[in-house]
């Protein structure tokens, strides 16, 4: 079985983003893997250290320093990289998640031919949560989202599906499919040295965004970008009896 | 009068016995003092603006906490007062009272210290003065990155308020949480990033200090953006390490760093001694000006850690002890960090560090993220809580050639811990840590599941340990000071020269000894 992990190199998950010139500041903003994506790999990973997989691949959209976010991949257990090179801002701003899907799309069915392809539920820069979905339309494949537990099953997976009032088991019958991962499917895995350093070895094919030939054009249009507004300043009250008085009278929590 | 001629041992015994009965500690230091009458404390809640909440007294449970230390080793019984004054003027006011009616006061931060420095003593009555309400931060120059603030700022808030505008702090501990800057001032507090932005003394250039009778001198304070000036006897100095025993700091100017835009960090695990060293030089030589850190931790507190389950743990001691074989208290492990100001230089030069090192190391992890960072930090500071839930943790903080960590650990495990008696009920654990790049070991012994002093241990201990370390030319305090815990020793590592001076100094700015009576100083 040959597995397709799709990884997204975001603003780190630390860091305060800021807006600076109508849009969100990346000028020397520290970058990483998408904490999502990072829970894909190493689903992946484990999925290929049991023997149900061959080969990981690892694919990621963006500019030249995502090969750093696929050498992180490749560390932690992938075989190969994919590296479609392109300047437009990834974090919705100009690329948005049907092109990212229909550049998955190119990838799976003239180049790769997996037989599960495994995402982060979203990127926590756009929080789309939109190309696992739409490529698995534009497949018209199986897919479950907010994968919390992945298990091999006949010929399929068995899946258990986070939702707002538990969890949701699935089986999929038939590959390929897509799979999106949830927080509390698995904790990732740290890089070690030893794997650093081999992953320098392993092949990263670069591909210009340019040259696939599909219509990248942003289908929204964001029209602003602003910080939210500060929060107000609490009060003081002087004693449990003006605590509830303003309790009921002003914040309305009580009866 | 007996109190003071006790060692170390014995009075760590009777601090964590049952409270002594009055008569006992009516014997005092040859400076008398008076004791605290309700005219005093009428006086107190005067100045404080007559504010319950500042003035607080013995019967609350808020002073029975002020009154114990961190460790737990110093607990007698409640101070019989607490005061938490608002300003710098009224800590004026309060100490010329005590100064004029020889009351004496122990000034207290966030009580993070580790010697006992911020409690009440057995033998004296002392008055608790909290400086967590002096918490402003007054001023940041943007450009300089000069910040003025209060003594009673949490060091973690002046960290966050100046990282915001992009500057560092250049200091950074394990309690950042609840220490305070005049705490840490006072104690001339280090960790780990001492190599790469000095001493935190270097760092001040104002300081605002209220003295025992209430004056209040000013370096710099308000003019607070000198880098440079040579005006005078840099007499601010000696406020910083001294323990809250010369003045009690209320102020400081502090020069921060530029954040830097790269932070790295990478655990590695090392087989031997021989290679953690080798690993040292090799990060000073190819890390070079980004090396900021480097922390060690050797295998007792690794797998300590581990056991405690709070953390996803990089590399395992059980695992590289199935697949390779180790010096005997190996494997040894390094927290390797750099702070840079460009990511793709710092990269680089972890390349070439990594590909340099890589013979001499079994294992090791690189951060791949700001979280991944954090949490290697947060294991390297879960060391000391961790030692401190399992039982009664005997600390020793010392400097001591860096060649000679290991050799020294095991002449302590060997002829002192080894010998005492221990069945399986009642065992007994030694780790170690400690800021390798300058030379400083955490040398910590546990016994777990005890939570009382035991005076074989404690004799096993001391006062061989601190011999040895200074027949190895090291020394017995390397950052966290005296207190009351190693104030005895000072003898050992002066010559009366300089005990006299220091005593000179003392009589100079407290006259009347009421700054942290037993503390710092020995006993004549």
């Amino acid at each position: 079985m040959k597995i397709l992990v799709g990884v997204k190199r975001v603003v780190d998950y630390a860091v305060k983003v800021r807006v600076a010139q109508g849009t969100v500041e990346l000028a020397n903003v520290k970058q990483s893997m998408n904490p999502f994506c990072e829970i894909a790999v190493e689903e992946a990973v484990r999925l290929k250290e049991s023997k149900i997989a061959k080969e990981v691949v690892a694919l990621s959209i963006g500019p030249k320093q995502c090969t750093e976010t696929l050498r992180t991949a490749l560390a932690m257990g992938c075989d190969r990289g994919i590296h479609i090179q392109t300047d437009l801002r990834t974090d919705y701003m100009e690329l948005q998640p049907l092109a990212i899907a229909k550049m998955f799309q190119q990838i799976i069915e003239q180049k790769e031919n997996p037989d599960l392809i495994l995402l982060g539920k979203q990127g926590i820069d756009s929080d789309c949560g939109q190309v696992g979905p739409m490529l698995a339309g534009l497949l018209q494949c199986p897919q479950v989202t907010f994968a919390a537990k992945v298990e091999s099953h006949d010929s399929g997976f068995l899946v258990e599906r986070e939702t707002d009032a538990g969890t949701e088991s699935i089986h999929i019958q038939t590959l390929p499919a897509v799979i999106t991962c949830d927080l509390r499917l698995n904790e990732p895995r740290y890089a070690t040295l030893p794997n650093i350093m081999k992953a320098k070895k392993k092949p990263v094919e670069t591909i210009l965004a340019e040259t696939m030939g599909i219509d990248l054009t942003p289908r929204n249009q964001v029209l602003q970008v602003i910080e939210p507004p500060p929060r107000k300043d609490g009060i003081k009250v002087a004693d449990v009896d003006a605590l509830i008085e303003k309790l009921k009278n002003e914040a309305k929590v009580l009866a | 009068m007996a109190s003071i001629f006790f060692s170390s041992s014995r009075r760590k015994m009777l601090a964590c016995s049952r409270p002594l009965p009055f008569l006992f500690t009516r014997r005092r230091l040859h400076q008398p003092y008076n004791s605290l009458t309700e005219s005093d404390v009428q006086i107190f809640s005067e100045i404080l603006g007559h504010n319950p909440s500042l003035l607080l007294q013995a019967s609350d449970p808020i002073v029975h906490a002020a009154s114990t230390d961190w460790t737990g080793h110093y607990w007698q019984a409640p101070a019989r007062l607490l005061l938490r004054p608002q300003t710098t003027a009224q800590i004026s006011a309060l100490l010329a009272h005590c100064h004029q009616r020889r009351l004496p006061v122990v000034p207290q931060g966030g009580k993070t210290g580790l010697v006992g420095g911020s409690v009440p003593t057995v033998a004296h009555e002392e008055i608790i003065l909290q400086l967590q309400y002096l918490n402003q931060i007054t001023a940041l120059d943007p450009v300089l990155g000069i910040v003025t603030c209060q003594a009673g700022v949490v060091l973690e808030n002046l960290q966050d308020y100046c990282a915001n505008h992009s500057w560092l702090v250049p200091l950074d501990l394990g309690a950042k949480g609840t220490c305070q800057i005049g705490g840490n001032l006072a104690t001339n507090a280090e960790g780990p990033y001492f190599r790469k932005y000095g001493c935190l003394a270097g760092n001040v250039l104002g300081l605002e200090v209220v003295l025992a009778d209430g004056r209040i001198l000013d370096y710099n304070y308000r003019l607070s953006n000198n880098m440079k000036d040579n005006t005078g006897y840099k007499w601010h100095q000696l406020f910083l390490g001294s323990e809250g025993t010369l003045g009690i700091i209320t102020g400081v100017t502090l020069a921060c760093a530029p954040l830097p835009r790269s932070k790295q960090a990478a655990f590695v695990a090392c087989s031997s001694y021989d290679q953690v060293l080798l690993v040292l030089q090799k990060a000073k030589q190819y890390l070079g000006e980004i090396l900021a850190a480097m922390e060690f931790m050797d295998a007792a507190i690794w797998k300590l850690v581990e056991a405690s389950g709070r953390h996803q743990m990089p590399l395992s001691v059980e695992t590289i002890l199935s697949e390779s074989a180790v010096q005997e208290g190996g494997p040894f492990f390094l927290l390797i960090d750099t702070h840079g100001s460009n990511a793709n230089h710092d990269q680089e030069k972890w390349q070439t560090f990594l590909e340099a090192v890589q013979d001499d190391i079994l294992n090791g992890v690189l951060a791949q993220d700001i979280k991944q960072y954090q949490s290697f930090w947060q294991i390297r500071e879960s060391a000391n809580p961790t030692v401190a839930q399992l039982g009664y943790t005997y600390k020793y903080d010392v400097s001591l050639p860096i060649a000679q960590f290991q050799d020294w650990i095991q002449e302590m495990r060997l002829e002192r811990l080894g010998p005492l008696a221990r069945n399986e009920s009642s065992s007994l654990v030694n780790a170690n840590w400690g800021h390798i790049l300058d030379g400083n070991l955490h040398f910590n012994v546990t016994t777990i599941g005890k939570r009382e002093v035991q005076k074989d241990v404690l004799d096993a201990l001391e006062p061989y340990l601190f011999h040895s370390i200074l027949k190895r030319g090291g020394s017995i305090s390397a950052e966290h000071g005296l207190g009351q815990a190693k104030n005895h020793l000072l003898p050992s590592v002066h010559d009366e020269h300089t005990l006299d001076l220091m005593r000179s100094l003392k009589a100079l700015l407290d006259p009347r000894m009421i700054l942290n009576p037993g503390k710092f100083l020995p006993a004549k």
